[in-house]
Parts: structure tokens; C-alpha cells; sequence
């Protein structure tokens, strides 16, 4: 399978007066055309910064990637080092936006309101390819159309402020799409969205990226979503990756103490037994604990778990989890879990 | 879970033809120039003790009907019949005077705890604060009661005096619960409770509310967009669309038998896991129209896939189902179309099996 992008012990550290934030603590993970990641956990597990560290969206003056690589593998040519690139340089602009493109969550501030969405989405052709003005008017028509907004044509002309939610959406996904990006990243893409609405986006996202054969990173706390659209799913807390599995293993067998947790407090419809929720909730930015984050909040906690951060334990090709209970040592088998 | 029905004027909340329409104001002189008709005509009842969910895309009215019962809105017409001791009082009627001591028996709960909280008070004074405004008790008992607020919603007591600013998400949604229990409501008007909170803490203020709905015998509505929270939080669905009434209907049978089309779509737009991963889901083509221009008949007939001539000329009342007058549904084809459940009989002994 041709891997397109590589992360390997990423670590995004804020340096702010109060202190260090380890927004995210040692990520890795791989990804293959033409298939999905899914990113998955709670407000302030770091999904979101690993995101913009990707895209090297944060500035250098707060936020600095102290550890790790980022290997971007572009069609015929070396990889490159995207940790290593100048966040402003010319390099990383022919990159974002044009072969790795990004969808935000919130639709409203993230276009121009003062600008026609034609103008926005030309602004990404003009800038990355080598096109007349009426050529990339003609392909934000195209992308508009194969988004699924009614009268292109028209619409082209409008304002965001004329678009309903969904439509907006669908004109951020026309953006991102505009230049045939390789991996597309989309950041809660439906979360404002209404039911109805989030399945037409993502219906929508999974035909592209069929078509175009584009790997696709999801980031939702969503799970339902990621059961519906990933293939391979890292599960975050506190900037850490606690368990990286196939998407239905996760759903159908979770190792970490945390993925059951956050399952057992999804309502399921059908499922009329009481929800069981983790107990506590994350703790701030400040007070992330001493050895296993998710220590504090487990039910299966041991001593061990307070002293030491796990390490990752590989229980499988596409396995992986970080808990002390998976330790050989500490003497319960996989079996038993 | 559901409390026994008995006669319709045991009701605490009998809505009857509720409208606001807002009146969009244009040009200089701000002349009315249309009206966007929020909530049109709406008919249900609530009975005490049960959790009445009511679910819709966004724009679809639910919010806006939990603003007139709590009276933040004046209805444009229609009328909201609350049992009080002293008999059914029409709250929609009523002026800010006669509203006060209505207000001491409904209370809201909103979706998000980070703007409806005043950052500059102690979590104490914003419990207390409903009981200073409606003179309950001395100092010194207001302060012992919002004590045991406080250990009530699982907060406890040395909370008293800390700002919102340093409580988490869940635990700023718990003091909201405790400033609204705070005088001993009878009826909780739910918008969004858990909607801006992460999974995991979202089930402890889900199993919390139902807690102290089993120990003060609570009476709630609860607005909600995610249908799995609304089918375990509710005894009863009603579902809208456009300021209107789609269906109502025990929850049950809601998803294992929906009777309006619109039902059946917003269900099966719901990611469902059965044996062997995610199944596709249903996509209901098309945006929302504006309630500014509601379209004509059934206000759900351009989204359908069953429409009929009918539907776009005539607007089909909320009427009983002849063999189930708990459900009520507004659609001309109620009778006629065989709908999708949520789980197909096969699925749901998948689901039954694997659980056992």
C-alpha cells in the first residue's frame, strides 16, 4: 500500500507563562491512500493541534514540535520532512492546500464573510495552479457542482452569509477539494451540522475520496462517525495515543480501559441498560497526572499506573495500546481482557 | 419507565395551538414585511413524572416552544394550560406580575453552561440566587440548602465558594441542574442539557437528571437534536419540523414503528452498528425551507419520498392512530406507506443475541 504520510513520536509543546502544555505527548501513526484514520477523544486531548501541526498551522512563537517527525510522501519525489520545513516558507504553501487540504469544523468562521465564495475557492486554484482567472472561475463551478450546491452557476456569486450550514459546509469541502488534494484532514466537519445534514457530508466526503483515491484523517469526538467512515482508529487522552486499532475492533473489542469507558457512555438506541460513564472528567492543561494520563479516571487502576506512563504494547499488526494490564509481567493476558 | 396515563386532565402542561411567528422588520420605518413562523400551531400535553423529548433539526421550533412555556417568548396566539394547586392557569396569557410565582414551579436548564453561568459570582450565590429572588428561607437556610444542592447533583459542598472559571465543563452543567432544582420546580424545561459536553461526562449529567427525576418525582421536557440521548432520557417523542408537529409517540414504538415519513428519515440519518460494522445510512436530500415561506400542504412534502398530489395542497392535521391513540402523526399517508425502523426485526435479534 503506498503510505502517503508518516508520524512518528510527534510532540507539540505550548511554551506559555504558566507553564508548559504538552498538547500532544508522542503521536504516531501511518497513513495509506485511499483510506481513512480516524482521530477520536475528548475536548482537549490534542486531536486538534496534531491536526495544525500537520498542516503547520501554529505559530513557532507558542507552539513548538520539540520531538518526532512528520514524513510526507508526495507523488514521485522524496519524502519531506514536514517538521523541518519553515512554517511561512514557499515549500510548505505549495503543500497546504494544495496537496494536503484541511475542512474546519465551524463553517461560519472559517470563510470570508466579506468575500463570494466563487472569490475564495479561486484563490486556492490561482495560488497553486498555473491558470487564467476565467479557467479557475470555470473550476470552482466544477467543485461547487461536484459538491452537490444546486445552480453553481449562480451560487458562485454569493456570499456565506446567503449559504444555509450544510451548504457552507459543502463550499469549505469545494475549497479543500479545489486543488485535488492527496490527503485531505477534516476537523469535526460535522459537528455543527444537524443529523440529516452530517450525513450528506459525509456521504459526500467518503464518494471524493473513493473517486479521487485521497487518504482521508478524521478528527470527531464523535465515535458514531468514526464507525461509519474510518479504517483505522487512534483513540487520544491528554495529547497521548492510548489505543490504535482497526475501526472494528475498537467498536467490538476495546483494549484501553478509556475506549471501553467512552463506549459504555455513548446511548445506543436499543440498548436500554443503564449508561456507564467514566467517572471525573479530563483534567486542565496543568494538571495532566504522573504516569498513565487516564490513571486517575480507571477503574482498573494499580499502582504501577501511577508511577509509570505505559508504553505502547503491540497486540496485533494494527494493534496497539498503552496500558500497564497488557504488560507480560504484570501478569494479565490479552485472553482475560 | 413510563408512568400510567390516566384521564387528559390529569395534564400539568396542556399546550393548545401554540404560534409565534416573529415579524421580520425591513427599511426605514421598520415596516413588518413578512413573519418567520417559528412554532405554528402546536398541540401536546405533558402528565407529571415523565420526560417528554422533543427532537428536530435545527430551526424546526424546539427551542423556541421551550422559551414560551418559560415565558421568555410571548406567544403570538394560543394558550399554555399549567396545573397549579389552585387549578389550570393559561401561562400565555398571564403578565410579568401574575407570571412570578408560576415561575417558582418551571425552570430551564440550558444548553450551555459556559455562557449561562455569571462568571463573576461564586457557584453558591448563582444557586442561591433563585431563592433570593423568590424570598425563600433565611440567610443561613438558603446557604444549608444549596449545601445539599450541591452534594445532590455530586458537586459537594466545599464548591460553595469557587468561581465557574475553575470548574470543568460537567461540573459547571451540575450546578446548572442544582440552580435549577434550586426552588423545587415542578416542571424542567431541558434545552440541549447535554449537547456541549464530552461523551464521557454527558452520561453522568444524562443519569443524573434521571436520578433526581426518581427522587423529586420531576417532570421534564427535554430539547434535544441527538436522538440516542432523547431515547434514553424520554418515555415519550415528539417529533417537528418547520414549527410543526410531525409525531408524537411513545419511544418505543417511535423507532421500532415510526408513522411519519420525516421520522423514519431523521432515524435512519442516525449511524447505526449492527453485526459486522456500520450500515450506510439513509440521506434525506435537500436543506430545511425557510419558515419565512413554509412550503404549502405538508410542510415536509418537498424532503419526501412518498409525497402525493395531496400533500402539497392540503396541510393534514395532528390526528390519533385508530389502533394506537398514544401516537399521533400529521401525514396524509399514515396508512398507506410501510416505513423503515430504526433496527430491521433481523438486526434487533443480532443486537439481542450478541448482548446475551
Amino acid at each position: 500500500m503506498d503510505t502517503v504520510l508518516e508520524v512518528d513520536n510527534l510532540k507539540t509543546y505550548f511554551f506559555i507563562e504558566q507553564g508548559v502544555v504538552r498538547a500532544v505527548d508522542g503521536v504516531s501513526f501511518t497513513l495509506q491512500a485511499g483510506k481513512t484514520l480516524g482521530i477520536v477523544g475528548e475536548s482537549g486531548c490534542g486531536k486538534s493541534v496534531t491536526s495544525r501541526t500537520i498542516m503547520r498551522l501554529l505559530s513557532p512563537s507558542l507552539a513548538r514540535i520539540v520531538a518526532g517527525s512528520i514524513k510526507y510522501y508526495p507523488a514521485g519525489a522524496p519524502a519531506i520532512e514536514l517538521t523541518q520545513v519553515d512554517p511561512y516558507g514557499e515549500q510548505i504553501r505549495d503543500i497546504r492546500g494544495n496537496e494536503i487540504a484541511m475542512i474546519f469544523q465551524e463553517p461560519m468562521t472559517s470563510l470570508n464573510p466579506v468575500y463570494t465564495i466563487g472569490h475564495q475557492i479561486m484563490e486556492a486554484i490561482l495560488l497553486h495552479q498555473d491558470v487564467s482567472k476565467d479557467e479557475a472561475r470555470a473550476r470552482a463551478i466544477d467543485v461547487l457542482r461536484m459538491v452537490g450546491i444546486p445552480l453553481p452557476e449562480q451560487r458562485v456569486d454569493q456570499y456565506p452569509h446567503e449559504f444555509s450550514g450544510g451548504m457552507r459546509q459543502r463550499a469549505m469541502i469545494a475549497m479543500a477539494l479545489s486543488c485535488n488534494p492527496r490527503i485531505l484532514i477534516a476537523d469535526e466537519p460535522t459537528t455543527a451540522l444537524d443529523v440529516t445534514i452530517e450525513a450528506q457530508i459525509l456521504e459526500l466526503i467518503q464518494q471524493i475520496q473513493e473517486d479521487n483515491h485521497m487518504a482521508l484523517i478524521m478528527i470527531t469526538h464523535d465515535l458514531n462517525v468514526i464507525g461509519e467512515v474510518a479504517d483505522q482508529v487512534i483513540v487520544m487522552y491528554l495529547g497521548q495515543v492510548v489505543e490504535s486499532a482497526p475501526v472494528d475492533d475498537i467498536f467490538d473489542n476495546p483494549k484501553h480501559p478509556y475506549t471501553q469507558g467512552l463506549l459504555n457512555s455513548l446511548p445506543m438506541i436499543g440498548r436500554s441498560d443503564r449508561l456507564e460513564p467514566i467517572s471525573g472528567s479530563v483534567p486542565g492543561p496543568h494538571e495532566v497526572p504522573r504516569g498513565c494520563p487516564f490513571a486517575p479516571r480507571c477503574p482498573h487502576v494499580m499502582q504501577k499506573c501511577r508511577e509509570e506512563n505505559p508504553p505502547s504494547f503491540a497486540l496485533g499488526p494494527a494493534s496497539d495500546v498503552a496500558c500497564w494490564l497488557f504488560d507480560e509481567d504484570i501478569g494479565i493476558s490479552h485472553e482475560s481482557r | 419507565m413510563s408512568p400510567v396515563r390516566a384521564a387528559t386532565n390529569d395534564a400539568l402542561l396542556e399546550i393548545e395551538d401554540l404560534r409565534l411567528h416573529f415579524p421580520i422588520k425591513a427599511g426605514l420605518l421598520k415596516k413588518t414585511v413578512a413573519h418567520v413562523k417559528a412554532v405554528d400551531g402546536v398541540s401536546f400535553s405533558v402528565y407529571p413524572g415523565e420526560t417528554v423529548g422533543l427532537v428536530g433539526e435545527s430551526g424546526s421550533g424546539k427551542t423556541t416552544i421551550g422559551r414560551c412555556i418559560v415565558r421568555l417568548y410571548k406567544p403570538t396566539t394560543g394558550s399554555i394550560g399549567f396545573r397549579t394547586a389552585q387549578g389550570v392557569v393559561d401561562i400565555a396569557q398571564l403578565d410579568k406580575r401574575a407570571l412570578q410565582p408560576i415561575r417558582r414551579d418551571i425552570q430551564m436548564l440550558f444548553q450551555d453552561p459556559n455562557s449561562s453561568l455569571n462568571a463573576r459570582m461564586r457557584v453558591g450565590d448563582i444557586i442561591a440566587e433563585p431563592l433570593e429572588i423568590h424570598a425563600i428561607g433565611t440567610r443561613d437556610e438558603r446557604r444549608s440548602r444549596v449545601e445539599d444542592l450541591l452534594e445532590q447533583v455530586g458537586l459537594g459542598a466545599e464548591m460553595y465558594n469557587r468561581f465557574p472559571h475553575q470548574l470543568s465543563g460537567g461540573q459547571r452543567q451540575r450546578v446548572g441542574v442544582a440552580r435549577a432544582l434550586s426552588i423545587e420546580p415542578r416542571l424542567v424545561i431541558c434545552d440541549e442539557p447535554v449537547s456541549a459536553l464530552d461523551v464521557s461526562v454527558q452520561a453522568q449529567v444524562l443519569n443524573l437528571l434521571s436520578d433526581l427525576q426518581g427522587e423529586l418525582g420531576l417532570t421534564y421536557v427535554f430539547i434535544a437534536h441527538d436522538l440516542s440521548v432523547v431515547e434514553y432520557i424520554s418515555d415519550r417523542v415528539m417529533v417537528m419540523y418547520l414549527g410543526k408537529l410531525m409525531e408524537t409517540a411513545p419511544t418505543k414504538r417511535i423507532f421500532e414503528r415510526p408513522t411519519h415519513p420525516y421520522t423514519e428519515a431523521l432515524l435512519n440519518s442516525i449511524p447505526k452498528r449492527v453485526r459486522g460494522g456500520h450500515r450506510k445510512r439513509f440521506v434525506l436530500t435537500g436543506d430545511i425551507p425557510s419558515p419565512v415561506n413554509p412550503p404549502s400542504g405538508c410542510v415536509f412534502h418537498t424532503r419526501c419520498q412518498y409525497v402525493k398530489d395531496i400533500c402539497r395542497t392540503e396541510t393534514p392535521a395532528l390526528r390519533p392512530l385508530p389502533d394506537d391513540p398514544e401516537t399521533s402523526v400529521a401525514c396524509h399517508l399514515a396508512e398507506e406507506v410501510a416505513l423503515e425502523p430504526y433496527y430491521t426485526a433481523e438486526e434487533r435479534r443480532d443486537l439481542e443475541s450478541d448482548r446475551a
